[in-house]
């Protein structure tokens, strides 16, 4: 029994295993930012959308609805690699010289000397604001919403004080939104919880790569852990993790919900 | 002009994988969620809470996950189970187990939007079908289905169109077979290439786009075809206002 104890303590803090339970660090960071930057493109959507201006109107609801109507996974591959390429197209129209581009043989940088090396930092970064470019077009439609349900004599009131119209928009309107936005704002961060699984496309080695490095069969004990193909084992670990997010983060939703609510939800429900 | 006709040319091809994986999983997918959706509002406690925490798990966390788990769950079944059947050919084959995992997936996400449709059918009308001496068998397939299916049927479009646009992470978890690649592992091989990110790219994003309207179109004329007895809503106009 205590062989068997000491035995899984030393498996589950192996080296390797410390290595995955630090690459959490990783997911919860792509969530927190990922989300933060939704909201903030969100409220960009949003007010572009209700822009009395046309050109910017189009704008908010192209974005809102282009970036929805493709699979996020597209766009979370496709946005870090154009940005990588627009950078490296950026150095190299200032430092290749016509020799070194004629050295070229590969198809991409145009020359040796601007090829930019990403590292996990950088590509989690760059991840983070996919994450917050796409899941923003969801919070604009959210938010744009939220923004026409805060009751109309609150901003007649407001008007009637002599606030301008950026005043009514930032005084009241935006304060008053967020108790409407906060059940769909909930479902776009559960949307982004879900999409941080995707890391791993992105090289980072996330949650996920490590699940599929440690649980993989080997036999050899110089290699590493004794066992046979565990991946299964692994991947139900990440299952349980993401539904115990979910389920934090449905509690802590509620929890703002409720402390927000006060006093404006139960006068709208009259 | 030249290179994008030939990516047209070249997904027309990978996107029948992602329509072959959505059309595999929609109906099956459809007629379990109706039962988790019933299965959700029986009062029988074990069947409740086994629908409940089903479709919590699978909506709680990442289809990308799931797809792992099951397929490395079926892998390590393999030598026990599927090997001494003769089937492991079949069983783990990407276009046999992607549409199961989307079936389990995308079942759970319709049987909660069937579950709040069927709590918003008008008790009226059940309780009046139950005066009329109907069964409960006939109360079902005349009030509480015809009623459930118009409730839920815009946002099972919805789901539908998400469940399309899943099918892009398939194959970034289970190994592609020969030359079945879909319109994501297409569109990463030609940008792996030549690095033109912009045209491989928005072509693989055209093609989602042109199937989700296609999908949204048909389903829409369903959804008239359903709501025939309804007053037609009035026309849009074109008004435009440039100046606000």
């Amino acid at each position: 029994m205590t062989d068997d104890i000491a035995y899984w303590f030393s498996y589950l803090t192996n080296g390797k295993h410390l290595t995955w339970y630090a690459s959490f660090q990783f997911t919860v960071l792509a969530a927190l930012m990922g989300g933060t930057l939704a909201v903030f493109f969100g409220l960009l959507g949003a007010t572009l959308k209700n822009s009395r201006f046309l050109p910017l109107r189009i704008i908010g609801t192209i974005y809102s609805s282009i970036v929805r109507g493709v699979p996020d996974v597209l766009f979370f591959l496709f946005f870090p690699l154009a940005f990588e390429q627009g950078v490296e197209w950026l150095i190299a129209s200032q430092i290749c010289t016509p020799e070194a581009i004629a050295a070229q043989t590969a198809a991409w940088p145009p020359c040796k000397e601007a090829n930019w090396f990403l590292g996990t930092t950088e590509y989690l970064l760059l991840a983070s604001v996919s994450l917050g470019l796409v899941y923003g077009a969801f919070a604009t439609n959210v938010i744009h919403g939220a923004l026409r349900s805060v009751p109309a004599g609150q901003l007649e009131a407001a008007r009637a004080f002599g606030m301008s119209p950026g005043q009514v928009l930032w005084r009241i309107q935006i304060r008053q939104m967020w108790v409407y936005a906060l059940p769909g704002l909930s479902n776009v961060w559960m949307l982004i919880v879900k999409a941080t699984s995707l890391l791993s496309l992105l090289q980072i080695a996330d949650i996920v790569l490590w699940a599929d490095r440690l649980g993989a069969p080997n036999f050899l004990p110089a290699v590493g852990l004794v066992h046979e193909d565990w991946r299964w084992r692994y991947y139900l670990v990440l299952f349980v993790f993401y539904i115990l997010v979910t389920w934090l983060s449905e509690r802590a939703f509620e929890a703002i919900m409720r402390r927000a609510g006060k006093g404006i939800l139960s006068e709208a429900r009259v | 002009m030249q290179a994008f006709l030939n990516d047209l040319a070249l997904m027309s091809q990978a996107v029948v994988f992602n329509i072959y994986f959505a059309a595999a999983s929609i109906p099956v997918g459809f007629v379990l969620a109706v039962f988790l959706a019933l299965g959700k509002a029986s009062p029988n406690v074990l069947i409740n809470r086994l629908s409940r925490g089903y479709i919590y798990a699978f909506r709680g966390s990442p289809l990308f996950i799931q797809f792992f788990m099951f397929y490395s769950l079926a892998l390590s079944l393999n030598l026990a189970v599927w090997k001494p059947l003769g089937i492991s050919g079949f069983v783990l084959h990407p276009l046999f187990i992607g549409p199961l995992v989307l079936v389990l997936n995308t079942a759970a996400y319709t049987g909660e939007i069937f579950y709040g449709a069927l709590r918003a059918v008008p008790r009226g009308e059940v309780e009046a079908a139950r005066a009329y001496g109907m069964s409960r068998n006939q109360q079902f397939r005349r009030v509480v289905w015809p009623n459930l299916i118009r409730l839920a049927w815009p946002a099972y479009t919805n789901e539908v169109v998400f469940l399309f646009h899943a099918t892009a992470i398939v194959y970034f978890a289970l190994p592609v077979v020969g030359a079945q690649a879909d319109l994501m592992i297409t569109a990463k091989t030609l940008f792996e290439r030549d690095y033109n990110a912009f045209l491989h790219f928005s072509v693989a994003a055209l093609y989602f786009l042109a199937v989700s309207l296609v999908v949204f179109f048909l389903f829409g004329l369903v959804y008239q075809r359903l709501m025939r007895h309804m007053p037609a809503p009035p026309r849009m106009r074109f008004r435009p206002k440039w100046m606000r």
